[in-house]
């Protein structure tokens, strides 16, 4: 049981560190998609 | 295996097109070889038409009139020419966004994948869920719960180490969450805003997008862990056969066939997760980056070569496809793959939960009953006692 509980923290863990990691890597729809040319976060 | 599959995704993709019927050529000289009424009718009663007659009109800048004559066009192009090439896709379109996805403007296989999801592919899904439930409580009905036949012995046998219970949980509790946000994404529309409202989706799908999105990573490195530490056990082996032989003593009281650590249900399991999953896991990464890892051209290509879609009668599969095709292909396969894969793991669920007892343990404690060990894993018992009389006697527990 303890165990289960373990990998299922890990779980939010990884998905957590998984959203913010490749936002910040520049993965996130807007960077993906925009050009050098387009203005975002201004 | 592999090549089950994919004729399976070939024969549920390609079904309706495959049935349609194509509508005899007409005669096109009174339009100068534009379409004519019959051809609008065709469409009209889904009658499949050579469309080569539009797509392949596009013009000719070099030979067009001049500007300064009086059917002269601007870049030699008609407008009826200039939107074929947008069309058919042939236009040269430049744009700043980045990649070449913003580049086709009109992408008309889009209204055939958005039939297929809301229609065949939500009835395919619902019909295999519902249907694996139904056999399952009627399984229990008959079977009822698979009881430990002998006498208890009071004493337990290490099934899986924490690690081994770690990666399945990981992959076990990721896929739940995947299962449950992937039917939602998918028959959100169709169910659950005509019953909670717009307002009400409109957050269930964000949350569900992001939980799909983020969690796969979990259920990837779940599946990978999974791969290692138990592939060299789900060999197939000659016992199997004895397994399947008598169904796994599942359907009859008292009928124990003799399995190492893994049986060849679970080895069906084991499999059914590495290949699906994988297959899974690879359309996923091709949704969650759009546009960045498209597959299935690829894979129609390496297809052809084998000959197998002309044998089944589909012809030669598209191996030029726009990038939108590819995403449509991925979410299609991605979502029939994870309805074959969640019939089964909710069979799998089944028997290791309500469906038989002391099987939980084995996941729940990593200890089982040594009497289930016998009953279910003979062979394997004998394997663990044999390296437990091996042991030196008098040997401390490492500290």
């Amino acid at each position: 049981m303890k165990v289960m509980l373990t990998a299922f923290a890990v779980t939010a863990v990884i998905s957590v560190g998984a959203y913010y990691g490749l936002n910040a890597a520049g993965f996130d729809a807007a960077d993906s998609a925009a050009s050098d040319y387009v203005r975002l976060d201004d | 295996m592999i090549r089950a599959f994919f004729a399976t995704m070939l024969f549920s993709l390609f079904a309706i097109s495959a049935v349609a019927q194509e509508a005899p050529a007409p005669d096109r000289t009174a339009t100068g070889g534009a379409q004519t009424l019959e051809d609008i009718m065709a469409r009209q009663q889904q009658l499949q038409i050579d469309d080569s007659f539009r797509s392949e009109a596009l013009g000719n800048p070099d030979a067009a009139a001049p500007l300064t004559d009086d059917l002269g066009a601007r870049g030699g192009l008609s407008d009826s020419e200039l939107w074929r090439g947008l069309r058919f896709d042939a236009a040269d379109v430049t744009t700043q966004a980045r990649g070449d996805a913003p580049a086709v403007l009109i992408q008309d296989s889009g209204m055939w994948w958005y039939e297929f999801r809301q229609g065949p592919l939500m009835t395919f899904g619902a019909y295999i869920l519902l249907g694996t439930l139904g056999l399952l409580v009627l399984f229990f009905v008959l079977r009822g719960r698979i009881r430990i036949d002998g006498e208890k012995t009071g004493r337990t046998i290490t099934r899986f180490k924490a690690i081994e219970r770690f990666g399945h949980w990981l992959m076990a509790g990721s896929f739940i969450l995947l299962g449950i946000t992937g039917l939602i994404t998918l028959f959100g529309r169709k169910v659950i805003i005509p019953t909670f409202g717009h307002e009400s989706f409109a957050t269930i799908a964000l949350a569900s997008k992001w939980i799909h999105n983020n969690v796969s990573w979990a259920f990837m490195l779940g599946l990978i862990m999974i791969f290692f530490m138990w592939v060299l056990e789900n060999i197939p082996n000659r016992t199997d056969l004895r397994w399947i032989a008598v169904g796994g003593g599942l359907f009859k009281k008292g009928v124990h066939p003799p399995a190492k650590k893994f049986n060849a249900g679970q080895k069906v399991i084991f499999w059914s997760c590495i290949i699906l999953g994988g297959s899974i896991s690879a359309s996923g990464l091709s949704l969650l980056f759009p546009f960045e890892l498209p597959m299935f051209a690829k894979t129609f290509a390496a297809l052809n070569a084998t000959g197998i879609p002309q044998f089944i009668g589909f012809g030669v599969l598209p191996t030029e496809l726009t990038p939108h095709a590819e995403m449509q292909y991925a979410q299609l396969w991605h979502a029939l793959v994870s309805f074959v894969l969640m019939a089964i793991i909710i069979a799998h669920i089944y028997i290791g939960s309500v469906g038989m007892e002391g099987a939980y343990d084995a996941m729940g404690t990593g200890e089982v009953e040594e009497q289930w060990a016998r009953e279910h894993h003979s062979l394997w018992v004998e394997e663990v006692k044999a390296k437990e009389a091996q042991a030196p006697t008098g040997a401390t527990p490492a500290e």
